[in-house]
């Protein structure tokens, strides 16, 4: 109890639930850091309720909701402050999104009165045909780059020596870190290095593939069963043969499923990649945006929408007939 | 006949390729020449900028008319450390030699032009000499023109370096912005959680039985999927267009109605797999349906709604992290802002802070997943 | 025609599964190797055909030496040693047909065998093979439809397409119930004495020892403790083999 009120969470650690107390720890820390950064003394009283929860739990195993609650208070109430989360500025502008809106009613696809498409309306084909071919090929592309990091990051296979399991440690590392940028984010780097256009977007999307793609592929290479990899070989067949025939069996359906997976997600993000300047019809969509014309920004929504839903359709019955 | 399925799957895909690279335009020339540029960059964004040293810095500034005559030139100073340009004034695309003396052995200096509309324009990062001097030749340029009598400067940030290390300035903006960004995350995926909680009950196939409740179930799970075909990206672009652009409050209102829409289908899927007999028992003693839901559903479903809050809460903060590319707040903005202006330092300080805020919330949500469920 | 001279077998862990083990197979027998869990028949019979690596110790087949024996040769003598596992070893998600044609990988080129070719000699081969086992009309299904003891059939066609001249069978029946482990063991038995197979099969229960066996070996703590007929093993023997408390589960009373 002691120690709870010196290091909040040691005493539950101690006391054999050192989950409780990691917990505990972390609240603790989180509130007093948020509430330093901000130097509102007023919030000062949700890490002291804390702790003081914290030291009667270590006395006596306390309510957890009650820290969850003060927790949570605290942070919504900061959360609010910092975000300028006021929904009566939605009000007070209502006005503009009017005016934003209005248009957004009679998107713009076609010539009026007619089935012809409209100048914006080209545009949005032509955005739609560049989202879908850098989402084809990045899928490709980084599917492929990804099976060598699959087999480098999978502990099953690089456990032999310490050469390999440095090699494992350091490939899983760089997956790791790659997989936490985001797309986007590669985007706007790549648009600085090869210039605005679908091919930066390409880039960057197929290196979030691979790092996505090449954990999930190394997943399946851990889960492989041994078992068939020993008969095959005790029928006398060369190492080739058994990876034909024990290894890629157990692996290409599954590989193929997360492939597709990543297509439909890949075909998401390249729809928003061009607001980076990642090329694709976000491109469009992002000039539409800044010049107010909202009538394209509306017709590029449902473009966006059509396409994300078809995908969703397409991968989801692919997937399924990969399973049965 | 199976042969044919795959000669028409395979020109199928043969010809859409060829179309992907058609409008893609893959361009591997391309990403070889900028091999350099590749590599300077990543070289600026693995060396963020962190630490530094401690160091004293001032600014000096001068009135420089173009073309001449435009404003008044700048007057002479006597002040031992200075800086004077050659001429004092020039017309539109004359070279201008800008030199800086007495300003202290080995300051780094950053030279730029201070516009007549308060903009800046960053020139070069130079460093000065062992006597403290520096020289650098430059052009006037058209948006140098002196506007309305007020004649642009020529400015001279000058940085003495000290002894002592310390944390950056961009640490302390990159710390600020990554908690805007979780608290854009945590404030979304409570209130889209709390929204979506009771929709997710009519969206559950086991608790709309009738007509009625058919309908209530086909229209839930309708507005669902079509919510969910919109990116929180784009959602935030309108929201920022209505409540104005950087305010973390658009990137809020566009997470949460993704959120909504995503959270929604998991709650009520995990309400669809409760075990319908303690429904039943509770349905047998009488009970209103709003008491059936409250005794038998609600304690059965919260471990796992609490776990999809979770994935979500994670989701959402990778989400925040862009979200301030279309002007919604955030880390992301910050990002773009200084990625734009070239400083990949600065943005490779973000990037580190992006990478270990995704990273802990990321274990963070798994840990307590993985003891929820 | 199989001599084991002296086998040791130390993991890198430090486990010593095998301690100097010797015997001798001859042609025609139907040898059971029985013991604890643990006490290294599974090392044992991997250790014969090289799936794993022994520490020392010789092992000869037809009185070609399969320890120093490398690549091509070690592959031949492979593809003469047919093998069945406890668990099987199916490649799931491949269909029966192809399943049972991976038995004759050793006979074939790489290259054809990369492409999936396989002569028709081999495919009627598979077809013969898989209407010994009672299971031709399931050549098309995924092997992963299959029940325990159908699967257990098609890893023994598996092994037949090697036209092995020895068969081992790590607890072939060790996953099975006990009606369908005297199926399994029947076809080794036909095996045994119609084609002249020899089989060295590890097995636990006593009394399908009793059944099928023509000479007996014990393992404990990788040592061999026990060689003679079935009929020797009695109470006491069992005892000692199994330690103290063990009792004597018999299959069929299940
Ligand atoms: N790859 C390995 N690494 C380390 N030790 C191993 C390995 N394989 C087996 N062992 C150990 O070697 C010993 C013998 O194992 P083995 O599998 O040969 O026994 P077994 O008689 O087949 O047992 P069971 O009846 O359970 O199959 C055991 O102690 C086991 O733990
Ligand atoms: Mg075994």
């Amino acid at each position: 109890m002691i120690l709870s009120l010196l290091i909040p969470g040691l005493g539950q650690a101690l006391r054999g639930n050192a989950a409780r107390g990691a917990a505990i720890f972390c609240a603790v820390a989180s509130a007093l850091i948020f509430t330093l950064w901000y130097r509102q003394p007023v919030w000062y009283v949700f890490p002291a309720l804390i702790w003081w929860w914290n030291v009667w739990d270590a006395h006596k195993t306390a309510p957890v909701w009650m820290p969850f609650a003060a927790w949570m208070t605290m942070a919504l109430g900061i959360g609010v402050a910092v975000t300028e989360f006021d929904l009566m500025a939605l009000w007070q502008n209502a006005e503009r999104g009017a005016v934003i809106l209005r248009p957004m009613l009679r998107p713009d696809f076609f010539e009026p009165n007619s089935w012809r498409l409209s100048f914006n309306g080209g545009y949005i084909l032509e955005g739609i045909q560049q989202t879908l071919g850098m989402a084809l090929l990045a899928t490709t592309f980084g599917a492929i780059l990804a099976v060598p990091f699959g087999f480098l990051a999978a502990r099953n296979l690089m456990s032999a020596n310490i050469a390999t399991r440095a090699i494992y440690t350091i490939t899983r590392a760089v997956l790791n870190i790659a997989r936490s940028i985001e797309s986007l984010i590669l985007a706007i780097v790549f648009v600085k290095v090869v210039g605005l256009g679908t091919f930066a977007g390409f880039i960057a999307l197929t290196i979030h593939t691979i790092a996505a793609l090449g954990k999930l592929f190394s997943e399946i290479i851990e889960a492989i069963d041994p078992g068939p990899i020993e008969a095959i070989r005790s029928t006398g067949a060369t190492w080739l043969q058994t990876v034909r025939y024990a290894v890629i069996p157990q692996i290409v359906p599954q590989f193929t499923a997360l492939t597709i997976y990543r297509w439909d997600i890949n075909v998401r993000t390249s729809t928003i990649i061009g607001l980076v300047g990642g090329g694709g019809i976000g491109f469009f969509l992002n000039q539409w945006i800044r010049n107010g014309d909202y009538r394209a920004v509306s017709a590029s929504f449902i473009a966006i929408a059509l396409i994300v839903v078809v995908m969703d359709f397409l991968s989801a019955r692919i997937r399924a007939k990969l399973e049965a | 006949m199976k042969i044919l399925r795959w000669l028409i799957i395979g020109v199928l895909a043969v010809l859409a390729y060829a179309y992907a690279i058609r409008v893609t335009e893959p361009d591997p020339v391309r990403l070889f020449t900028s091999l350099p540029k590749a590599a300077d960059v990543v070289g600026q964004l693995l060396s963020p900028d962190i630490l530094i040293r401690s160091s004293t810095s001032y600014t000096l500034s001068m009135a420089f008319p173009v073309p001449c005559g435009s404003a008044p030139n700048a007057a002479p100073t006597t002040d031992n450390r200075r800086i004077s340009a050659q001429p004092q004034c020039a017309a539109v695309g004359e070279p201008i030699v800008f030199l800086g003396q007495n300003l202290g052995a080995n300051a780094e200096v950053a030279v730029r032009w201070g516009l007549p509309n308060g903009n800046r324009l960053p020139l070069q990062v130079l460093r000065t000499d062992a006597n403290g001097n520096f020289r650098y030749e430059t052009t006037a340029r058209p948006i140098t023109a002196a506007r309305d009598g007020q004649a642009a400067t020529l400015d001279a940030v000058v940085s003495v370096p000290g002894n002592q290390w310390e944390l950056s300035h961009t640490v302390y903006e990159v710390i600020d912005q990554l908690f805007v960004t979780v608290f854009i995350a945590l404030l979304a995926t409570t209130i889209a959680s709390v929204v979506a909680a009771p929709l997710s009950f009519l969206a559950a196939r086991n608790l709309t039985q009738g007509p009625f409740g058919k309908v209530v179930y086909t229209l839930t799970r309708s507005l669902f999927n079509i919510t969910r075909a919109f990116e929180p990206l784009v959602l935030a672009t309108v929201f920022a267009l209505i409540v104005g652009f950087g305010k973390p409050f658009a990137g809020v209102l566009g997470i949460i109605i993704g959120t909504i829409a995503s959270l929604g289908k998991m709650f009520s899927e995990a309400v669809e797999d409760i075990d319908m007999g303690a429904v039943e028992a509770v349905t047998a003693t009488g009970a209103t349906r709003a008491q059936v839901v409250s005794q038998a559903v609600v304690p059965q479903i919260i471990p796992n709604w609490l776990a999809y809050m979770l994935y979500h809460w994670d989701i959402n903060v990778r989400i925040s992290t862009i979200i301030g590319f279309v002007g919604a707040g955030g880390i992301g903005e910050f990002l773009q802002k200084q990625i734009d202006t070239l400083s990949y330092r600065q943005a490779g300080t973000a990037l580190l802070g992006i990478i270990l805020v995704v990273w802990t919330l990321d274990f963070i949500s798994a840990q307590v997943r993985k003891r929820l469920i | 025609m199989l001599v084991v001279e002296n086998l040791t077998k130390t993991f890198p862990n430090g486990t010593q599964a095998l301690r100097g083990v010797s015997f001798n197979v001859q042609p025609g027998e139907f040898l059971v190797v029985i013991g604890l869990s643990g006490s290294g028949k599974s090392t044992l019979l991997r250790c014969i055909n090289r799936l794993i690596e022994p520490t020392s110790g010789k092992v000869y087949f037809d009185g070609q030496d399969v320890t120093t024996a490398n690549g091509h040769d070690l592959r031949a003598i492979r593809r003469q040693i047919g093998m069945v596992f406890q668990q099987f070893n199916l490649v799931k998600r491949s269909s029966v047909m192809t399943n049972v044609l991976s038995g004759r990988l050793g006979y074939n080129s790489t290259l054809s065998t990369t492409f999936g070719l396989w002569s028709a000699r081999d495919k009627d081969a598979a077809l013969k093979a898989l209407t010994r086992v009672g299971l031709a009309n399931k050549a098309t299904a995924r092997a992963d439809a299959l029940s325990g003891g159908q699967q257990q059939r098609v890893a023994i066609a598996r092994a037949l397409m090697q036209e092995p001249k020895l068969l081992m069978a790590d607890e072939p029946v060790a996953s099975l119930d006990p009606v369908l482990s005297h199926s399994i063991l029947q076809h080794l038995e036909q095996l045994n004495k119609n084609d002249n197979v020899t089989v060295l099969c590890s097995l636990h229960f006593l009394d399908l020892v009793h059944r099928y066996a023509t000479r007996v070996i014990a393992l404990k703590d990788g040592l061999k403790v026990f060689e003679g007929l079935p009929s020797e093993i009695d109470r006491a023997k069992f005892k000692e083999i199994y330690g103290e408390e063990a009792q004597d589960v018999s299959a069929t009373r299940i």
